[in-house]
């Protein structure tokens, strides 16, 4: 005799119901990569709108870097325009999305358009793009550094065999690191921005927030316009009279998602402060290009003035 | 019927299978690698040579003529001064070797024994970075003391952020006023000129007197401008104020008669006592300390 349960489990699993609500999610999901991948329009060109939202860590950075050597690969894209709305986040993570950044506006057109906020590391991320578009209200800019240092006092609780073995970094040299990722990033921005810079060496490191208006007006970003305005501007460089646009986001998608891919972590959502500044029960130097104010016991050094 | 209904739902199941399948399957499929070389990527700007930062030389020993009598120096614990015997030990040790008696005054000694009573047997009195005001009673005594020819040295140094009392007015400022000293609100910062951090300010000699003998250049960490008396050390004119933003040469060491007043804690500690001359204008303050005419 079947239990009453299974049967009630194998009529529901067996259900038309739910085959085709299981179906239909799958096909909503993946129904418009598929769609954008087999009908491709016969437009002249193609510009990706790439979203780079949120704290800029380790996993966020990865995925930046992995889909631009995509768009970077694909001949089909002509043009790509960042979608930036970010405060920032690690130094390393920022550098390596500046890189990845710079290497694909070697091959491609690419135009920045900041969402909300552009500053500090995710400025950084924006320096190599050919223009830099921003709306009035939106904010560019904290060219700076800051280090967060926990406080060990005494000897190293574990037994190591040098003096820097468990921490080891003594303020000289954090204020050496934090002075040395500054003149980098100081540097950078001078290299990108050139003469359409408008602020003294001393103005930019006072790592002030701009408004967009302030910012054009300062040369810290080109134009005032939106996500439209700059696809026309990276349009008119790649030189297309008519195009279409795909939307990439270098967050997860529900596919990956419903994949469990290790993808879930860079989930801008799930990057809190925690993990961002952090890894759980290990305590070490965070040295940071980040705009906004940290609630955190840590000792801080800054590079600039406002960081 | 209920073979053909299984085998219906079967096939459904196996399409969406396949169909989830095939397109999780090219999910994964990696890019293309033709085309993969891809050309080195030099940015100038992330060289080393172009933009590691020099750390500070730390050299140099705090001196202190050990022949004089022996003087006794009272430093001040009994206003919650955010001072301990560690981190002013440069200090205390330069003392002590001189064969010099350095004394806290402790909340425990304070309910033993009065200020009046401590004062009337020191010649040297330091206050640092106090929390609590001092009240009319004791101003009066302190500037007594210096009128009688005890040494008065008082450091303060900025509050930091989301620190109790960090207002304009500290509880240094009346007893600093007592002297026609003062110390401004903020810290000093130079984006132009500075010791690996901008908060890390010179200072140079404003003239040639006895606190700033031998001191070329000091570099103050964080300091506090000082107003009133006689500017002795002052910073370069890039300098600007946090609170204010304002650009000028600010005092950062000043002296009126008997007394001291010097924006910077941190040069008596271990950390910064050595960098630069600081160790050079230590050895002075000292001696400003152990010299008086009590």
């Amino acid at each position: 005799m079947a239990n009453p349960i299974d049967k009630h489990v194998k009529t529901l699993l067996t259900s038309y119901t739910v085959i085709i609500v299981v179906a239909l999610l799958i096909g909503a999901t993946v129904g418009p990569a598929v769609s954008s991948a087999l009908f491709q329009s016969d437009d002249e060109g193609t510009i990706a709108a790439v979203t780079i939202q949120g704290p800029i860590s380790g996993p966020t950075a990865d995925e930046v870097t992995r889909q631009l050597r995509t768009l970077r690969k694909d001949d089909s894209i002509d043009a790509v325009v960042l979608r930036i709305d970010s405060g920032g986040g690690s130094v390393a993570a920022s550098e390596a999305q500046y890189r990845a950044v710079k290497r694909l506006a070697r091959e491609k057109p690419v135009v920045t358009s900041v969402r909300g906020v552009a500053a500090s590391g995710a400025y950084y991320t924006a320096l190599p793009s050919d223009e830099i578009y921003a709306t009035p209200g939106g904010l560019v800019g904290s060219v700076g550094v800051r280090a967060l240092i926990p406080q060990p006092d005494g000897v190293p609780r574990s037994v190591t065999t040098g003096p820097d073995k468990a921490g080891g970094l003594t303020g000289d040299d954090i204020r050496g690191q934090v002075e040395t990722l500054k003149r980098s990033f100081v540097d950078s921005v001078y290299a990108e921005r050139g003469d359409r810079l408008a602020l003294s060496r001393t103005e930019l490191t006072n790592a002030k927030v701009y408004s967009g208006a302030a910012a054009v007006d300062n040369g810290l970003a080109d134009e005032i316009g939106g996500l439209e305005t700059a696809i026309a501007a990276a349009a008119e460089k790649a030189g297309l009279d008519s195009y279409e646009v795909v939307y990439r986001s270098t967050t997860p998608g529900v596919l990956s998602l419903l994949l469990g891919s290790e993808a879930n972590s860079t989930d801008a959502g799930q990057v809190d402060r925690a993990s961002l500044l952090t890894t759980r029960g290990i305590e070490r130097p965070q040295y940071l290009m980040l705009w906004g104010d940290l609630n955190t016991s840590a000792r801080e050094v800054r590079a600039s003035g406002a960081a | 019927m209920e073979l053909r209904d299984a085998a219906l739902k079967g096939g459904v199941f196996v399409a969406v299978f396949l169909v989830v399948a095939t397109l999780t399957g090219l999910g994964s499929i990696p890019v293309p690698v033709e085309g993969n070389e891809t050309a080195p990527l030099t940015v100038d700007s992330h060289q080393p040579e172009a933009i590691l930062a020099d750390e500070s030389a730390e050299t140099g020993e705090i001196e202190l003529d050990a022949s004089g009598t022996e003087k006794t120096v009272v430093i001040d614990q009994s206003h919650n001064n955010s001072v301990s015997p560690e981190e002013i030990s440069p200090l205390v040790t330069a003392l002590t070797e001189a064969g010099h008696d350095v004394q806290f005054y402790t909340d425990r000694m304070a309910s033993r024994q009065s200020l009046d009573e401590t004062l009337s047997s020191a010649d040297a009195f330091v206050v640092i970075a106090p929390d609590d005001q001092y009240d009319t009673s004791e101003r009066r005594r302190i500037a007594a003391f210096a009128d009688d020819g005890g040494r008065v040295l008082l450091v303060n140094e900025p509050p930091r952020q989301a620190a109790r009392g960090a207002t304009a007015s500290t509880p240094m400022t009346n007893l600093a006023g007592a002297f026609g000293l003062g110390f401004d609100s903020g810290y000093l910062y130079d984006l132009a000129e500075y010791d690996t951090n901008h908060r890390a300010v010179y200072a140079t000699p404003a003239g040639e007197t006895a606190l700033t003998d031998g001191v070329d250049r000091v570099t103050t960490h964080t300091a506090r401008p000082v107003v009133g008396g006689s500017p002795l050390l002052v910073t370069n004119e890039s300098t600007r104020l946090s609170t204010t933003r304002r650009q000028a040469r600010y005092s950062v060491l000043a002296r009126q008669g008997n007394a001291v007043a010097l924006g910077d804690r941190s040069l008596l500690g271990t950390d910064y006592a050595y960098t630069a001359d600081n160790e050079v204008l230590v050895g002075n303050l000292l001696e400003f300390l152990v010299s008086g005419s009590r």
